[in-house]
């Protein structure tokens, strides 16, 4: 890939410990990231799908450097932040900026907008005087579509679409190149839906923005990515440019979750040709050394229970784990 | 005659300033059997009236209009006549099943509960009849799941047994409020199948209320599209969604994304955002956000216009079928 690297990751894994159910026993490890490789390009926006417990937040964290991971490699901006001073580490965190779902949750509510968008500026720029943050705060505050005006008003003065924007404007304050963004749309109505994807798509091209767009809605990961990586259980088990994954999507779990997405065009009776999905996993599924997938997998065999298959490329940049594919 | 036919629904609620009506004037009519989709955004009113006929409208709501179950006017019956129908004739379920399931009674209790209160059935009877009950919404080992608290659960697990708490009454009407918003989409496929084969097997009527279009065609054949507490228009879904004749539906059509369409094109979008409560225009609710707004709009509420069989809408511009 000829862009510049933003983010590398290398077998990275983050393993949680369990408490221990007996002291005979070892104790138990979640898996929450295993093992996942890829590489973020400029320019070239990535979704993460999957859904509860795949671990794509966790991945999300990873890639922050919010936690360190247990395992693996993480280069972002072509350095390791394992080995960055807290100086240095710093600097590299003016270029990543997170977006969370809760625009509620993510907003101080005692603090007027214009120092909440200004805040990421007091840590990263402490040379500058307050009446410029604010100027930056407001200036960034108008590219998201709200008024200087609102500047002086609380966060409780604005509906849900407009506390994403503020949430958005102080992501943009410190000029990043990467925005995190994990459900940033999954708690808004529809209308106020397509008004924060179609804002998030023009700072893409305005600001020069790569997004890592973690969601569990495959519709939204379309819209605004290049490219998507679908994960279960920790790992990536397919991966390809978008138009590839909704043409020709070769993982049994992929299929699953595209055939699973209600339709507006589709009547009450099931879909032609669609088997109904397996049963739901149950917590604690021992998947042992196998598939993560297996035991949910309609086309399963001996092998995908004894052995977890490898990621293999089955056409230019379309990367499937599955020993069936 | 319908299994339910609204005539008029108004729920007013108290605020600093006065009433603000969180439902204004809402028919809808449903056949025995029949599955109605109630689509809308937040405040359009579709949970209210979810609420209201249930019966559980808030404390110190005004409500006015008629609710008919079989022709026998719910809004007239007193509260210990409406815990009867509770359960028995209609049951509801919610987005959230861990919020309605008491964390610290087991399964097989809280199911018992409701066969006593609308079934006479107690002891090995009401287990019998619970353990059935699990199986019908195809919980797997339900003799081992009668003995387990909701939080040893996951959410889809969690949803079946409510959807088991709501068939053991054997109603008439379910009525579900988001039931899998907060389910993975996987485990949401999974449900909507359960709830069509129930009604289908069962000859419950269905109300599903969801913000989610797709939701709706899955499991419904008509719908009533909802914005400033009225119904703006109704009609067989795939007519609806594949028309909309009211500008609020179409704004609302046009803006959702569509799988496999790829990143060509922007979403449409509806201009400015919903009032709250109380702040809608005095005319049409979407006045001030139509597109095609005349004065009029601003001045009269639009009466429900017939635009061929079964459908209608309530908008000023747009032409009744002779």
């Amino acid at each position: 890939m000829s862009a510049e690297a933003l983010v590398v990751a290398e077998g990275l894994s983050r393993h949680y410990p369990l408490p221990r159910t007996s002291l005979f026993t070892r104790a138990e490890r979640v898996r929450a990231v295993d093992g996942v490789d890829f590489t973020l390009a400029r320019g070239h926006s990535l979704g993460i799908v999957g859904e509860s417990g795949s671990g794509k937040s966790t991945l999300a964290r990873l890639v922050l450097a919010l936690e360190p991971p247990s395992g693996g490699r993480l280069t972002l901006f072509g350095e390791d932040p394992a080995t960055l001073s807290a100086e240095a580490m710093r600097r590299l965190r003016r270029h990543m900026q997170i977006v969370f779902q809760d625009p509620f949750g993510a907003l101080d509510p005692r603090h007027r907008v214009a120092r909440i968008v200004a805040e990421p500026l007091q840590a990263l720029r402490p040379d500058l005087a307050r009446a410029e943050r604010r100027a930056q705060a407001l200036e960034v505050m108008e590219q998201v579509g709200l008024r200087a005006s609102d500047g002086d008003k609380f966060p409780h003065e604005f509906s849900g679409g407009q506390r994403q924007r503020i949430a958005i404007a102080r992501a943009l304050i410190t000029k990043p190149d990467l925005i995190v963004a994990d459900e940033p749309v999954s708690a808004l109505d529809v209308s106020v839906q397509a008004q924060v994807l179609n804002l998030m798509r023009d700072l893409e091209t305005s600001h020069g923005l790569t997004y890592l767009l973690i969601s569990h809605d495959l519709v939204v990961v379309e819209y605004l990515c290049a490219e998507i990586m679908v994960m279960y259980r920790g790992r990536i088990v397919e991966r390809a440019e978008t138009e590839r994954l909704f043409a020709a999507p070769a993982h049994p779990y992929t299929r699953l979750l595209l055939a699973s997405v209600p339709r507006m065009e589709a009547g009450r009776a099931r879909r032609d040709g669609v088997a109904p999905p397996p049963a739901e996993a149950e917590t604690g599924d021992a998947i042992g050394d196998g598939c993560p997938f297996a035991p949910r997998c309609p086309l399963a065999e001996h092998r995908c229970r004894a052995e977890a298959p490898r990621a293999r490329e089955i056409a230019a940049g379309h990367r499937v784990a599955c020993h069936l594919a | 005659m319908s299994l339910l036919a609204v005539r008029g629904l108004t729920v007013a609620l108290p605020t600093g300033e006065g009433e603000a009506r969180a439902l204004d004037g809402v028919d809808l009519e449903l056949a025995a059997g029949g599955t109605l989709g109630i689509v809308g955004e937040s405040g359009s009113g579709k949970s209210m009236t979810a609420l209201a006929l249930m019966g559980l409208a808030p404390a110190g709501a005004r409500i006015a209009g008629k609710i008919a179950l079989d022709g026998e006017d719910l809004l007239a019956l007193g509260e210990r006549e409406m815990d009867r129908i509770r359960g028995a004739r209609l049951a509801m379920i919610f987005q959230e099943p861990m919020t309605s399931l008491n964390p610290v009674h087991r399964v097989g209790q809280q199911i018992g509960e409701v066969l006593a209160l609308h079934r006479d059935l107690a002891g090995g009877a009401a287990r019998e009849e619970a353990r059935r009950l699990l199986e019908r919404v195809e919980l797997p080992r339900p003799a081992r799941l009668l003995r387990a608290y909701p939080h040893e659960l996951s959410g889809g697990q969690r949803q079946r047994v409510m959807i088991a708490m709501a068939l053991a009454g054997a109603p008439d009407l379910l009525i579900a409020d988001e039931p899998t918003t907060a389910l993975d989409v996987t485990v949401q496929e999974r449900i909507l199948t359960l709830i069509n084969d129930l009604v289908d097997a069962e000859g419950m009527g269905l109300i599903m209320i969801s913000h989610d279009f797709g939701v709706i065609a899955r499991t419904c054949e008509a719908v009533a599209i909802m914005y400033g507490g009225r119904v703006v228009e109704r009609g067989p879904v795939a007519d609806v969604l594949a028309r909309p004749a009211h500008p609020y539906a179409r704004g609302l059509i046009e803006a959702v994304p569509r799988l496999g369409r790829g990143r060509a094109g922007r979403l449409a979008t509806i201009a400015g955002a919903m009032p709250a409560l109380g702040a809608f225009p005095a005319g049409c609710p979407f006045a001030d956000r139509c597109p095609q707004a005349e004065e009029a709009c601003q001045l009269q509420v639009p009466a429900m216009r017939p635009l061929g069989p079964a459908r209608a809408a309530a908008c000023h511009l747009l032409e009744a079928a002779p």
